[in-house]
């Protein structure tokens, strides 16, 4: 096991990774950029070391500055959160190179999974369902507009360097095909360094559903059920839900087996997340994420298993907490990212917390490093923490997620609580009858 | 903290109390402004305020009487006050990095400044090491050198004032 593990991220993440190490009794460091000196896991780690300025590329994301940092702490572990490096497979290298510890996946699995075509066509080699699609990057718009004749219009134009919701375009015609693969082209040329596009089928009113995997990277791997994330805004969650109101548990043992037996294959280690659209019954692979994710709180709940602590034990060589029969899945659990941003414009509110009181109770938990006095910096994303629930069943998850949003106080910026106490109060949502499409559709009403 | 003390809870605190008058004599003796001690989980920090003699600083450029007059009261506040946070001294040098600092260019030459040196700017004040790479630390701007904040191979992160140049 770790002696010290040095956490390469900041906010609320951190405060979780710096909790579960606190549990198992490893030493931490937190790196922080001076904007983030105050922030509550830098007060609580064992040792900090300021390592920039604010900007991410001098700070979060800078390697050498990292590598230094874990040098002078003598650091013999890295958790990269999620985000900035999470998923850089070259930062995994060099760690790998140092005789660190990187805690996820192999550099060689974060690289397949990072190339979205290859990532798809794994997936497909190993007998995952995926969208219909190009089979590979596009080469010229002749041969699009062919492969799109073929599956039937609509069609997604995708980033290959892309992931995470960005670089995609919409085409419904072969006239807005062209448009579409110029811009898809130029927007991922810009924003990821690479403007390789690939087709995939539209589906129009799919669910966002994905499935928790755990690998000890010596050919075991679990599944630990589904969440379903269809709850977006341009294309980033904003709530979440385990397990799927859309699934039952026959449907559930059967995705989950499917995937899981990949990872078994592939020895897959650590944590990760296979993300499907789900439509008339049918799966469809479209990503997967090396690493853990913001709704991780969700499957915890609803199994009883640290998912941090999980991703720690696996990655000093310990084999998996649980077997597939020991998973056993309690209650439901739903939670809400709230972000200091106005509810109804999502206009960012950085600024001072003057007072903050959160819910508690039984089934509440509230992951969040934020407190009353804390300056949120403005260069960073508007997480500022994220409210989870869990209830014996899905009603009394709403009802206990009802009382806790009235009770949710943040006084000095702006959230989006507002938002999540009317959208608890929808039909829909109390229902569980939505799809990827449905929040940003609720939005648009005056 | 109203509670009535049990008696081994008295005990404890005379035994702090004890240790505090040690570290306090121990300050007094050495000239110390400040020490931390950590041991079974208990910490222990003690320090004082210290007013600089304005000697400590070079001394203002020689001007009317009437004017060294009036000057001499922002001068000498100036100096206490940097005593007590050397970041915030207008000459402070911060580290634009993370690593290891050494103020000599290899073990056992001589370091490459000291108090008192005269330095131009761009000139090499200490080395920072990490990752086997050495970095020269260039002076920012010419100067007297009237303070080393750092020991040699001690840990330093990025904003840390490293020396103070005035």
């Amino acid at each position: 096991m770790f002696d010290k593990v040095l956490i390469a991220n900041r906010g609320e993440i951190a405060l979780r990774v710096l909790r579960a190490c606190k549990e198992i009794g490893i030493a931490t460091v937190a790196v922080h950029s001076t904007a983030d000196a105050d922030a509550m896991h830098v007060r609580l780690a064992d040792e900090s070391v300021c390592i920039g300025p604010p900007p991410a590329a001098e700070s979060y994301l800078n390697i050498p500055r990292l590598l230094a940092a874990c040098e002078i702490t003598g650091a013999d572990a890295i958790h990269p959160g999620y985000g900035f490096l999470s998923e850089n497979a070259r930062f995994a290298e060099i760690l790998e190179e140092h005789g660190i510890t990187f805690i996820g996946p192999t550099s060689e699995h974060i690289r397949i999974m990072g190339d979205k075509i290859e990532a798809k066509a794994t997936a497909k080699r190993l007998g995952i369902p995926v969208v219909p699609g190009s089979d590979g990057a596009i080469t010229d718009a002749a041969q699009a507009i062919r492969i799109a004749k073929q599956m039937g219009f609509p069609v997604l134009v995708k980033a290959a360097a892309g992931g995470g919701g960005r670089g995609m375009k919409v085409a419904r015609t072969a006239e807005d095909l062209d448009m579409a693969l110029k811009t898809a082209r130029a927007e991922s040329k810009a924003a990821f360094g690479d403007d390789s596009v690939y087709l995939e089928k539209y589906l129009e009113k799919p669910r966002h559903i994905e499935v928790q995997v755990f690998g000890d990277g010596k050919g075991d791997a679990i599944h630990l059920g589904e969440r379903d994330c269809s709850l977006q805004r341009r294309h980033q969650k904003v709530m979440e839900e385990a397990p799927s109101p859309a699934l039952n548990a026959e449907a559930r043992r059967k995705i989950g087996s499917i995937v899981a037996k990949a990872m078994q294959k592939i020895n897959y280690r650590g944590a990760g997340t296979v993300e499907f659209l789900y439509e008339d019954g049918e799966f469809f692979f479209i990503e997967m994420n090396t690493r853990l994710q913001v709704e991780h709180p969700v499957t915890e709940m609803i199994t009883g298993l640290d998912l941090v602590i999980e991703q720690i034990r696996v990655a000093s060589g310990a084999p998996l907490t649980l077997s597939q029969n020991d998973v056993v899945f309690s209650g439901h659990a739903i939670e809400c990212r709230i972000n200091a941003e106005n509810p109804r414009t999502f206009r960012p509110s950085p600024g001072t917390i003057t007072y903050w009181h959160p819910p508690g109770g039984l089934g509440v938990r509230v992951d969040s490093g934020a407190y009353q006095g804390y300056r949120i910096p403005p260069y960073y994303d508007s997480l500022i923490g994220k409210l989870i629930v869990h209830g014996k069943n899905r009603n009394e998850c709403l009802m206990r997620l009802r009382r806790c949003l009235s009770e949710f106080v943040v006084e000095g910026v702006e959230t989006t609580i507002p938002l999540f106490t009317d959208l608890v109060q929808q039909a829909d949502i109390a229902n569980g009858l939505y799809d990827i499409h449905w929040l940003e559709k609720y939005l648009q009403k005056p | 903290m109203a509670e009535p003390m049990s008696k081994d809870v008295k005990g404890k605190a005379s035994a702090e109390q004890t240790l505090v008058r040690e570290l306090a004599g121990l300050l007094d003796e050495t000239g110390l402004s400040e020490i931390e001690i950590e041991r079974e989980g208990m910490r222990v920090r003690v320090a004082r305020q210290v007013n600089m003699a304005a000697p400590m600083y070079a001394a203002p450029p020689p001007a009317a009487a009437a004017a060294n007059y009036a000057a001499a009261p922002a001068p000498a506040a100036a100096p206490a006050a940097a005593a007590l946070d050397p970041g915030k001294h207008p000459g402070a040098v911060p580290s634009p990095m993370v690593g290891t600092a050494y103020l000599a260019p290899e073990p056992g030459a001589a370091p490459f400044v000291e108090v008192g040196t005269r330095v131009t700017q761009g000139q090499t004040i200490m080395i920072i090491e990490a990752m086997k790479t050495m970095n020269h630390i260039p002076a920012p701007k010419a100067g007297v050198v009237t303070a080393v904040l750092v020991g040699n191979g001690q840990p330093v992160e990025f904003g840390e004032p490293l020396a103070i140049i005035e």
